[in-house]
């Protein structure tokens, strides 16, 4: 059992990735009511509500997906004794313990952000790919923060299998 | 060129491994300049047949060379014969020095 208690910064920062789940989460309901077709990433162009909605979700899965590798792991990681180290070692013993699935798919995923910007990826195919792509990753993000947060109650993430969220 | 030897071969395995072997893989950009320092390594994937999941093949080899290099810093192109002409193409072939 852990002897310390998670600090509040750790506390805050659990909720957090929570909440970031949940609103991502929304977003992405709301988006991918209907299939990203290249022709339906191609009317971002013009449709403000749509390009909107896209915005939230791009803006809403970077956040979390640093907030959990960049605020929220390295904090995990000092509070459980783990030595914290440059990102790509963070990630690594992520994946041992479990949080996330592999790192070379958490960087695929980080990849696939730059793309997903209709405001500079002129190419609508490219576009619907990198969207319908994030999508599929959702479901990973958010048992990443759902393990994490799990750890951070004093629970331990085991049970937790990080390719069937809940 | 401004790459290691292992920085390449990390490269080319990736390349062969990820985009068959047939694909081509140029360096340009600032690291093909031997007087400058540092830099993002900028890299040109040539497919030699049209493949319609070419973007998905650019963020797996992205991630693939970033993982094995332990560097964020890499950016990617991914160009088959059905990839129209861009002026960031065009410099980028001009440019570019096979890895």
């Amino acid at each position: 059992m852990d002897t310390v208690a998670a600090s509040p910064r750790l506390q805050f920062l659990a909720e957090t990735v929570l909440a970031e789940a949940e609103h991502l989460q929304t977003t992405d309901g709301r988006l991918f009511a209907e299939a990203m077709t290249t022709d339906r990433a191609a009317s971002l162009r013009t449709d403000i509500d749509l390009a909107e909605r896209a915005d939230a979700f791009v803006a809403r899965f970077g956040r979390l997906q640093d907030t959990l590798a960049d605020k929220l792991l390295p904090v995990l990681l000092d509070w459980l004794a783990e030595p914290v180290a440059a990102a790509i070692d963070n990630l690594n013993r992520a994946e041992r313990l479990g949080w996330i699935k592999s790192v070379e798919n958490w960087t695929e995923v980080r990849r696939l952000r730059n793309r997903m910007i209709h405001g500079y990826v002129r190419d609508p195919s490219e576009l619907a790919f990198a969207l319908t792509a994030a999508h599929a990753a959702v479901p990973l993000l958010a048992a990443a923060a759902h393990a994490m947060a799990t750890r951070v109650r004093g629970g331990t993430a085991d049970n937790l299998d990080p390719l069937q969220p809940q | 060129m401004r790459l290691t030897e292992r920085e390449c071969s990390v490269i080319r395995q990736a390349t062969a491994e990820v985009a068959g072997p047939a694909a081509r893989v140029l360096l340009f950009g600032s690291r093909t300049r031997d007087n400058l320092r540092g830099g993002d390594i900028d890299l040109l994937f040539e497919l030699s047949q049209p493949d319609p999941v070419r973007w998905a093949l650019a963020v797996r080899l992205g991630a693939r060379i970033e993982r094995q290099l332990g560097l964020q810093k890499i950016d990617i192109l991914v160009a088959d014969p059905a990839t129209p002409d861009s002026p960031v193409l065009e410099a980028a072939r001009l440019d570019g020095v096979p890895v």
